[in-house]
């Protein structure tokens, strides 16, 4: 293991200051559970110091601010999990967090560190994706606000500005009449690492025809993103059993498309399919008479987390 | 690059000097020789090494060791009332049958602690995803999750005693 140094920031202040000392390479440290883990991988590549942003008030907690949902960066797991405005306003977020299934890691990991660390298999990003958040970010120029969608760069790469803290992430609550899932095909039920998961949500208008749907598919794509082109498919439409296999077919061939064929396309994108039309049969439900019709077809191997 | 780390452990005062970028394992076993801590697989994955940091439970080898200045951290040493006892849930482990080789079983101790002070009264499907962090290659966890549901009842019936 390579040796380095501690400090621990009491403000952002404080930690873009410390994250932007001249001649001393610095690595930010909030829950620790994947930088240790690179750490011991030998993965992590060299730095001096880690500034520890994991104590910093003002990154932590949830809120309203003004009609927005406010999350601190460093706001851990099991406070997502726990938090009232998240259930009621997004809990497929905290379905996300809740999928990691462990304590040990849902007590340490933050939302900000899962985004900045930017694994293409994480859990909270496609969902924050999905919710069209914005990151708040803290630079030595000040602050400035951007889309996670586009902090999102591809596996293990994010597009921070240099010297760049996230202090929050803002996004607009979830109406009443919108529905929300988030669903995960793991390797196995507990810790960590998803090989596709998928974050919907969906509003039907009074007529039963669809209003809006949203899909985000991760650890597919080269970055998690909103499918917009199955939404476009979905919007105006009324749900049926059809609709959703022709939307599982869409997302499945973008896939392919964009990743190209590998060893693994086959069982991918047929899992990822199958994710598809369970997702939105929780998100948008079918009229009753539609309901029989579904449960006769194909596979329905996917493991919902609710 | 060594610090000063101040902190409260198993509830005393301590202060000792350690290079920064050791964890709180190894601080745990290597500089403060408390060896009740294991260490499984260094990487997250198993839970041997648990301690509650703050109150709630931490995997010790992800935790850097100068993160825990100024908190207050709980190992397995730290749980029975007197020294050289057994609290009630390590008596319940060794009753139930929940240790065979041992070696997870301070993490378990630690997680089924943790999930009995935030829950008291978990079903055993909610004390199976307390330990979802905890592997044990020997019980088949029946015997352990007995063990922590046991001692939430007594607790309860205690508590109604009272
Ligand atoms: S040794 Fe820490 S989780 Fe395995
Ligand atoms: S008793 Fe041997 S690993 Fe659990």
């Amino acid at each position: 293991m390579n040796s380095f140094g501690y400090v621990r920031a009491g403000s952002i202040d404080e930690a873009v200051a410390l994250l932007n000392t001249p001649g001393v390479n610095s690595r930010a440290l909030a829950g620790g559970t994947d930088l240790m883990v690179a750490v011991r991988a030998g993965e992590a590549g060299s730095f001096d110091r880690v500034v520890d942003i994991s104590t910093i008030p003002d990154l932590r907690g949830i809120a309203m601010v003004g009609s927005r949902a406010r999350i601190g960066a460093a706001t851990t797991f099991s406070e997502i999990m726990r938090s009232g405005l998240i259930q009621q306003h997004a809990r497929f977020l905290a379905d996300a967090a809740h999928s990691v299934r462990t304590m040990q890691i849902t007590n340490m990991a933050t939302l900000g560190g899962n985004v900045a660390n930017a694994a293409a298999a994480a859990d909270t990003p496609p969902v924050l994706v999905c919710l069209d958040a914005e990151a708040i970010i803290a630079t030595p120029a000040g602050q400035q606000r951007m889309p996670v969608a586009s902090l999102l760069r591809g596996h293990l790469k994010n597009t921070l500005p240099a010297g760049g803290l996230i202090v929050a992430f803002e996004f607009d609550p979830l109406s009443v009449d919108t529905r929300n899932t988030f669903l995960k095909l793991g390797r196995r039920n507990a810790l960590t690492i998803s090989r596709i998961n998928m974050a919907a949500t969906g509003r039907l208008q009074a007529d039963g025809h669809i209003a809006e749907a949203r899909l985000v598919a991760g650890a597919c794509f080269s970055r998690p993103r909103r499918a917009r082109e199955v939404e476009a498919l979905l919007q105006g439409r009324l749900p049926s059993a059809a609709l959703f296999a022709e939307a599982g077919q869409l997302l499945m061939r973008l896939m392919v498309q964009e990743v190209g064929q590998r060893w693994s396309t086959e069982y991918k994108a047929l899992a990822l399919a199958a994710m598809v039309e369970e997702a939105l049969e929780t998100v948008l439900p079918l009229p009753a008479n539609e309901t029989e019709t579904v449960r006769s077809i194909g596979v329905k191997s996917v493991e919902s987390m609710r | 690059m060594n610090i000063q780390i101040d902190f409260t452990l198993n509830g005393r005062a301590v202060s000792i000097d350690a290079p920064a970028h050791v964890t709180l394992l190894r601080l745990l076993r290597d500089y403060l020789n408390l060896t009740g801590t294991k260490e499984g697989c260094a990487i997250g994955e198993c839970g041997a090494c648990s301690v509650l940091l703050d109150g709630r439970v931490v995997n010790s080898c992800l935790v850097l060791a100068p993160q825990v200045s100024g908190r207050d951290v709980m190992t397995v040493e730290g749980l029975a009332p007197v020294e050289g006892a057994m609290s009630d849930l390590q008596a319940a482990f060794v009753k139930y049958g929940a240790v065979q080789c041992g070696y997870c079983t301070p993490g378990l101790v630690i997680a089924g602690e943790a999930l009995l002070r935030d829950n008291h009264f978990p079903t055993r499907d909610e004390i199976n995803d307390g330990i979802a962090g905890n592997l044990c290659r020997c019980t088949g966890y029946q015997q352990i999750v007995d063990a922590i549901e046991q001692t939430a009842r007594q607790r309860a019936a205690a508590q109604v005693k009272e």
